[in-house]
């Protein structure tokens, strides 16, 4: 595993700190074609780049950032159809909806399709998460425009041919089956459950055994019409690409596709800023050694403007190696395997969690060491080094973030569905050096609720000794 | 780390030798790099760069392989050691990746936990891996504080503390990990199964080392591999990203020049007897799921069979239209994922392998019938000529989009230098790949995947199961 003082759970971007300011251009009027829409332009100062920005007439969004240092292009077309938009008892749909996309369109079966993918030389993969689903691809330059197009017609024209429905729900169930073996995805789908019932985030994108049982492929089309859509569609590039040809490629194989539904029933947002009731579920699972725990409250929404504040507060408290939940509960005390922070930070508000691993038998001790430092962060008040060594740290990682086209054209993604603004690579470090002791103190204040989280265990109960707490039966 | 995954073009003319300096500056260039085009409107004023390798060795034999690419967001500074598990004699197995351990406990200059602290403070990344034919060791950094890579890799090469307490507890460590591995049922066949299949070469003992040795291997014994392996003349730097060549060749000079050339650790010799006959492993072990791994003897980069047989694994395991995917898991699905694997780069001999993971309730045995059936049928029937071109497109599709993260290069340039591959092999290497014919395919597979020359390891899932994982066997990060 490679070090580093990021982890996958809060995102965490910073950028070096750049002069130039972003200005905005309007590309010149391309007389061949009738209407060109107006694309938006700004400095991307640490890849010597910029971003382009535009919306077609039918809504779909698109962005690029140019990068032609080597002949490969990256793209992702993201759908607002993730698992936040699963009906009520369909629960997975978004996820199965997702996996059908290359298992056959209107002019091409599945075969056909992994042979087009396999010619291209590149990659095409789609998969939905909580709030889109995303198809991503990579491949050489001289092989986009097939490869693109391909990506579109299964975007556009999906079959979900009965048989291939049946297949994929079988392997749905199957990794479900398999994750029963596992302690951390248990411990998180109770957790996420716990906190937001039966809201967006309530439910695991993959969904749930008795979800899937009922599952039909009547439910996945209509789910498809619902929410693949051109307004509900942002397409990406980064790399060997200019933005007229990136454009140009949007148009061909998107520009015709028209709305021809109402929009969806807007989904149910998430709960805000309320305080969690506290509440200790624990899961006995005697075959294990180790207990795994996470504990949390309500964090944030991404676009929150307290973003930055709770970043630099988290990464201080367990976002990184050097963090005092790392320090004092692993390095001074050797409790536990690993220890962590994070928030979950997206286009509802996610948590804010504390996950673990230990010894069985070590559990309470990890639950008051770790309450008894949440409440140390609330209270105390942090120095103006320790918050300069974090910023320093998170514009030291920015680069990292955009090393590859992959990670910037997925990148791309994030700050338009979240709604960041192209400003954000000059954006984001400013807002970064602008945090202060105090602000740190005001996120600690607001968003560390030692005595109302909730807490879920995994493992062999009785040998944790844990007190308190209601029993759950294994999902 | 796959060739075909990593590798990248680049032409070498020849070098042009200078007062014991290899400039390849005109002479290396990549192949497929190319400047920014006049539409793509980049900031930058330098719109005509263009990235070469370049060489430089210095007078205590170090050797610096450079790409200055001024568009990448970080720079990554990577040192490779010519040494690995094929250095390593029986009863000290595991020295190399122990070796690797130790070198993060700290020196005199930068104790144990300075590095950690550094990297961390900078947003970096720093890390090692120990493989049968190397070790390496990495910082990646936004590009202005490279010089805090070059001052700790120079201090480290030769200045190690190697204190007996940061030993026993490194010892334990080591131990554990060596333990996670036996717990991990894939892990401990691929294991098995590289023992049966190699007897004498060093490549008969995982990276990692056998317990027993792990547990033995002392202080004189690290400090002693440590010195002899652990010099400038047996080491290459190689550096990516935004770098400016004069000020880098004189930076690291300034680190590294002072550091005393050591005597050359010997080249290893041992040849591995031509296999005569089918070699079996079973293990019985908690899983989820049963494993067949079919391994067959098969040369390295310097045969010119090498590059039929990578095609020839992307056929069986290229993506979803490949032969295995189609047949074992998509029609008439018996396994969750199989593949057919080959590995051109290695200093030593490679292995052709096969691996299918079954659904549950399938038996190892079947999992062997329907892989050897599908081996059979590529001896008396030729792939389609479609199949074989989707193949070498992938094939070198892969090879250029490797290249484009800054770090994945740098992987490449090291373990190419390290493993001793010429840069003309890159030179020629996709016209090779687009001449592999459809006879050559089923050449390869009559010549190598024979009975005779197969071992067989099957995982039967006992009890409670651990979820099963594979990588490339054997590769440890720490």
């Amino acid at each position: 595993m490679i070090r580093t003082a990021s982890h996958r759970h809060l995102v965490i971007l910073a950028a070096l700190v750049f002069s130039g300011c972003a200005q905005t251009e309007i590309a010149a009027p391309n007389p061949s074609s009738v209407r060109t829409p107006a694309i938006e332009s700004r400095e991307v100062p640490v890849l010597h780049s910029k971003v382009f920005r535009t919306i077609l007439d039918n809504g779909t969004v698109v962005i690029v950032i140019p990068r032609p240092v080597v002949p490969v292009v990256s793209f992702r077309i993201g759908i607002r159809a993730g698992s936040a938009q699963d009906p009520k008892g369909q629960e997975g749909v978004a996820s199965l909806t997702a996996s059908l996309l290359n298992r056959g369109t209107k002019s091409r079966d599945a075969l056909s399709i992994f042979r087009a993918i396999d010619a291209s030389g590149g990659d095409l993969e789609a998969t939905a998460g909580r709030d889109l689903t995303t198809i991503s691809g990579k491949v050489l330059t001289s092989d986009l425009d097939p490869l693109f197009a391909l990506a579109a017609d299964m975007v556009r024209h999906p079959v979900f041919k009965e048989d291939e429905f049946a297949r994929n729900l079988e392997q749905s169930k199957a990794s479900l089956l398999e994750e029963r073996n596992h302690a951390g995805p248990i411990a998180r789908n109770l957790f996420y459950k716990s906190l937001f019932g039966t809201g967006p985030y309530g439910h695991p994108p993959s969904g749930t055994m008795d979800s899937l049982s009922t599952l039909t492929r009547s439910e996945v089309v209509d789910f498809y019409h619902a929410y693949y859509r051109p307004d509900r569609t942002l397409i990406t590039f980064a790399g060997d690409i200019t933005p007229e040809k990136a454009l140009a490629l949007v148009k061909s194989a998107f520009g015709d596709w028209t709305l021809t539904t109402p929009p969806p029933f807007p989904t149910l947002p998430a709960p805000t800023n309320r305080e969690a009731k506290g509440q200790t579920l624990l899961v006995d699972r005697p075959d294990l050694a180790q207990a795994m725990v996470i504990m949390g409250t309500y964090g944030l929404r991404r676009d929150d403007p307290r973003f930055y504040d709770a970043l630099v507060m988290n990464q201080i408290l367990g976002g990184s190696t050097t963090s005092t939940l790392n320090h004092v509960v692993r390095q001074k005390n050797g409790l536990v395997y690993y220890i962590y922070s994070g928030f979950d930070a997206e286009r509802h508000t996610g948590p804010f969690f504390v996950v673990f691993q230990t010894h069985a038998p070590n559990t309470p001790k990890v639950l008051d060491l770790t309450r008894k430092i949440l409440r140390e962060s609330r209270d105390a008040p942090v120095s103006q080094k320790t918050v300069a060594t974090v910023q320093d740290n998170l514009l030291g990682q920015f680069p990292f973030r955009v090393d590859s086209d992959d990670r910037i054209a997925s990148l791309l993604l994030y700050i338009e569905t979240y709604r960041l603004g192209l400003t954000y690579f000059t954006d984001y470090p400013e807002r970064v050096k602008e945090v202060t002791p105090q602000s740190v103190r005001n996120a600690a204040q607001t968003f560390l609720h030692p005595e109302h989280m909730v807490t879920v265990i995994v493992g062999p109960i009785r040998k944790t000794k844990v007190q308190e707490g209601t029993r759950v039966p294994q999902p | 780390m796959s060739f075909r995954l990593l590798a990248s073009l680049f032409r070498s003319r020849g070098y042009a030798t200078m007062g014991g300096i290899l400039v390849g500056t005109a002479l290396l260039g990549f192949l497929f790099f190319h400047a920014p085009r006049a539409g793509a409107d980049t900031t930058n004023g330098s719109v005509h760069f263009k990235p070469v390798p370049v060489v430089h060795v210095y007078p205590n034999g170090l050797r610096l392989i450079y790409v200055d690419n001024p568009y990448s967001p970080i720079v990554t500074f990577q040192i490779w050691y010519k040494v690995g598990s094929i250095n390593e004699i029986r009863g000290k197995t595991g020295i190399s990746h122990f070796t690797e351990h130790m070198m993060f406990t700290g020196t005199p200059r930068y104790p144990h936990g300075y590095l950690d602290r550094e990297i961390n403070a900078i947003g970096g990344q720093s890390n090692a891996f120990t493989d049968y034919d190397f070790t390496a060791y990495f910082e990646n950094t936004a590009p202005k504080y490279i010089d805090l890579a070059m001052k700790i890799e120079s201090d480290r090469m030769t200045h190690l503390s190697l204190t007996p307490e940061q030993l026993a507890r490194e010892r334990k460590i080591v131990l554990e990990e060596r333990r996670n591995d036996y717990d991990d049922p894939t892990q401990k066949l691929v294991e098995q199964v590289y023992a049966k299949a190699f007897r004498v070469h060093p490549y008969h003992n995982p990276v990692i080392g056998w317990e027993p040795d792990i547990k033995r291997i002392s202080r004189s014994d690290l400090k002693r591999y440590y010195t002899s392996h652990y010099m400038p003349n047996n080491a290459t730097i190689i550096v990516v990203g935004p770098v400016d060549g004069p000020e880098l060749i004189a930076a690291i000079g300034n680190q590294f020049g002072s550091i005393p050339r050591g005597p050359s650790p010997a080249p290893v010799t041992v040849r591995e007897p031509v296999q005569k006959g089918l070699r079996f492993t079973v293990i019985h072990k908690p899983a989820m799921l049963p494993v067949t791994m079919l391994a067959f003897h098969a040369p390295n980069f310097k045969s010119p069979d090498s590059y039929a047989l990578t095609v020839l694994s992307t056929l069986l395991s290229g993506g979803r239209s490949s032969i295995l995917y189609r047949q074992m898991v998509y029609q008439n699905p018996i396994a969750v994922d199989a593949e057919g694997d080959y590995e051109a780069m290695t200093k030593g001999p490679s292995l052709f392998y096969f691996y299918a993971q079954g659904l549950p309730k399938v038996s190892p045995p079947l999992l062997r019938h329907r892989l050897e059936g599908i081996i059979e049928g590529l001896k008396s029937n030729k792939v389609s000529k479609d199949a074989l071109e989707r193949a070498k497109k992938q094939v070198i599709s892969g090879f250029l989009m490797g290249q484009e993260s800054t770090f994945g290069l740098g992987m490449l340039l090291g373990e190419m230098a390290t493993i001793g591959v010429p840069l003309d092999y890159l030179d020629t290497y996709v016209d090779r790949i687009k001449s592999v014919s459809l006879d050559d395919i089923q050449r390869v597979v009559r010549t190598y995947l024979t009975k005779s020359n197969e071992t067989v390891g099957y995982l039967y899932p006992t009890g409670t199961p651990k979820k099963p994982s594979i990588s490339r066997p054997n590769r440890i990060v720490r």
